[in-house]
């Protein structure tokens, strides 16, 4: 049968936060806009974000961008690109706005204005008393976006292809993107799509770790894609890890347990963040602590059969602080541990929780790499935004309601790139049959039957692999161990076999290509999380144990072809204000 | 009853449907549908593709038990996979 084929002017790979809110500044300027998602719009990762969204509205507290800037900055621990953060935060402001206008209902002030609560992270006056800058819909902020952004693009007409599994980008030889081949899961068919512009908005890839606060869908494709299409990944060393998820699980646990007097055992019972941080034992910050839980396990004091976490005790708090405190905590030890936090301890180890690097682009969301002229040269059509993309706006670490922010001020300034982009390149270009006679290729592989591993088996020693050779416990010898691991697992990727190669609804299929996206992406994160010999943000190497902006003030860029690691300068020029210097990051 | 059955949506559909934007939900639902789903009678199973078409939030509302559906003939199968 004949490849199907449909044409649109832009095609958006993903349909959270950041692929619905460009969708909706295309469709509104009356360009032909596809959406693919693999699952319902509405399900995207995006309606996990309980928190809110930052903006300084100084509604509750004195605010303004600047200082918003500074903590950006800061928390980047300076490896942000200061030109795209002064854009973010200076858009904030009108972004949350215009959510208002879509929609979302914001909780608000007894004076009518919208309530913003405090985070950490969050300062007046560069570096002052703590502000409150973050936005919410009660505890429900990601999934109001999502369901207003989803409704409004609905009401302007930006066809949706529902439970679609994005493969592969199509290019030409010059390195221009003519759209992805794409594969309906129902029918197991594939179809070509081509675009003038392709934006990726895919979303994270915590799936990559054994422990994870993701959501299954977040396995890094549009990520894989960009590297198989020769575009390199920058700053994949960077992950954010929360200290304690539930062991295995993943499922967070926050902050506010060990806040209202939780504390942090062994196997031996020894309250052991003493021995870390003897002032503020278990309220150390969150690396300090997830560093402690991982040594706990490495040197053989972890509890369990498998000695592989550690327990965190609420038990002598009593039933009323944890019922009346910590309900959520209570609901989610029970539905998932079936224990109750007020008279058993609950087994918690770090877990991965986002991924500040990703597809470089810069502030107008257009994919940049480097080429002939310089370090940042656009790749033709292409353009990303959302967790999947690196403008950079987190640098080494994101603050806590900075990325919802990131991915509607991000998908909105790619939509606007996009329009005048269509304005200048009217037509398509011509599609390029043996790029995509190759992704096709990749596709049929897994028509192969026969005996051979299964897909479970590799995905589970590729997450293991992730968590103990490149989790929050980095030291040279340990990754460098890890890429042999990964180099073995690619290996034992050629000889997956599916035991079901039927077309309709084969998820085992869908499964399969997720996995081969995880596994270059495990490699472009252990490469760069080895490379770095520095301790940064989220990344904190053993052996390197301080920050060296001499060497590394730097961005990582890891391309799949050789498994080469280059690097690109950090742009520390702001737009219009001067630069924040390096400094200690003290809080 | 066979006329019935076949136009439920296939299990393999279904295990799509239980791919959700929240952790909590994948881990809750896929436990179901692949341990318990087969034993459950023709309205249950009914009632089960119906609730997965139901939003996340809802969702993780109902199954951890903080609050329970306006619509009272979820409380069964919510109540079904609580137990479980
Ligand atoms: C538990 C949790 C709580 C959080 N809370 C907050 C918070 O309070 N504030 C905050 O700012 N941030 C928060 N975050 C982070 C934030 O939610 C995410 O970074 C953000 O929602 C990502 O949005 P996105 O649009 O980039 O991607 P997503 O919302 O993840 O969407 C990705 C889209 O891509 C599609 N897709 C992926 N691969 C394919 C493929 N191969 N083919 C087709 N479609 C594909 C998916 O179907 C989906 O539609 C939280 C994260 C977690 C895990």
């Amino acid at each position: 049968m004949a490849l199907a084929k449909r044409r649109f002017d832009t095609l958006i790979l993903g349909a959270g936060g950041a692929g619905l809110r460009a969708a909706l500044q295309l469709s509104n300027a009356d360009a032909r806009v596809a959406v693919v998602s693999k699952v319902f719009p509405t399900r995207s990762h995006t309606v996990a974000a309980q928190g809110g969204v930052n903006a300084a509205l100084a509604n509750v507290v004195p605010d303004n961008w600047h200082w918003h800037m500074f903590d950006t900055v800061k928390g980047s621990d300076y490896l942000g690109d200061q030109d795209a953060i002064e854009f973010m935060c200076r858009e904030a402001p009108k972004i949350v706005y215009e959510l208002e206008h879509f929609g979302v209902p914001f909780s608000r002030l007894d004076t009518g204005h919208i309530y913003q609560r405090a985070f950490g992270g969050q300062s007046q006056n560069f570096g002052g008393a703590q502000a409150a800058r973050t936005c919410a819909a009660a505890d429900r902020t990601g999934h109001a976006i999502l369901h207003s952004l989803y409704q409004q693009n609905i009401r302007s007409k930006t066809h949706f292809f529902d439970e679609f599994f994005a493969l592969d980008l199509i290019t030409d030889d010059e390195g221009a993107v003519l759209g992805a081949l794409v594969l309906e899961i129902e029918t197991g068919e594939p179809l070509l799509i081509e675009a003038k512009t392709t934006l990726i908005a895919s979303g994270g890839c915590g799936q990559l770790f054994r422990t994870t606060t993701n959501a299954h869908i977040n396995t890094g494709d549009g990520m894989a894609m960009v590297l198989r299409a020769g575009v390199p990944l920058e700053d994949m060393e960077f992950f954010q890890f929360h200290p304690t998820g539930i062991a295995g699980k993943g499922m967070l646990i926050t902050e506010g347990a060990r806040g209202e007097g939780g504390y942090l055992i062994n196997k031996d019972g020894e309250r052991f963040m003493e021995r870390y941080a003897p002032n503020a034992k278990d309220l150390a910050s969150r690396d300090v602590v997830s560093r402690a839980i991982s040594t706990e396990v490495r040197e053989g004091r972890g509890c369990g059969p498998d000695g592989d976490h550690v327990m965190l005790r609420l038990d002598h708090l009593g039933s009323d602080i944890v019922a009346k405190r910590l309900p959520g905590i209570r609901d989610t030890c029970k539905t998932f541990l079936h224990i109750d936090p007020v008279d058993t301890p609950i087994p918690v180890f770090p877990t991965a929780h986002y991924v500040m690097g990703g597809i470089p682009t810069d502030r107008h969301g257009r994919v940049v790499m480097p080429a002939r002229h310089g370090p940042e040269e656009v790749v033709s059509g292409l353009y990303a935004a959302g967790e999947c993309a690196c403008v950079s706006v987190h640098g080494g670490n994101r603050l806590g309601g900075n990325s919802l922010l990131d991915i509607l001020v991000f998908g909105r300034a790619a939509g606007e790139d996009i329009i005048g982009f269509l304005k200048e390149n009217p037509n398509h270009r011509p599609i390029n049959e043996s790029s995509v006679d190759k992704a096709m290729a990749r596709l049929k592989r897994w028509d192969q039957k026969g005996e051979g591993e299964s897909v479970k088996e590799v995905r589970d020693d590729l997450k293991k692999v992730m968590e103990n050779h490149c989790g929050v416990f980095r030291v040279e010898d340990v990754m460098a161990e890890g890429v042999n691991e990964l180099v073995k697992i690619r290996e034992r990727m050629a000889n997956v076999r599916l035991s079901d190669t039927s077309r309709v609804f084969n998820t085992a299929r869908i499964e399969a290509l997720e996995l081969e996206n995880l596994v270059d992406i495990g490699m472009a994160t252990m490469k760069s999380a080895l490379v770095r010999q520095e301790s940064r943000g989220a990344h904190s190497r053993m052996d390197f144990t301080e920050r060296d902006d001499k060497n590394w003030l730097k961005h990582t860029l890891y391309f799949l072809e050789d498994d080469r690691i280059d690097f690109k300068p950090v742009r520390t020029k702001p737009l219009s204000v001067d630069s924040f210097p390096p400094k200690a990051r003290v809080y | 009853m066979e006329a019935d059955l076949e136009e439920l949506p296939s299990i393999e559909k279904l295990r799509w449907q239980c791919r959700r934007g929240m952790l909590e939900l994948d881990l809750i639902l896929k436990q179901f549908l692949e341990n318990n789903y087969n034993q459950l009678n023709y309205n249950e199973k009914e009632l089960f593709c119906e609730l997965l078409s139901q939003n996340d939030q809802d969702l993780q509302q109902w199954l951890m038990n903080k609050t329970s559906p306006a619509d009272s003939r979820f409380l069964e199968i919510i109540d079904l996979i609580n137990r479980h």
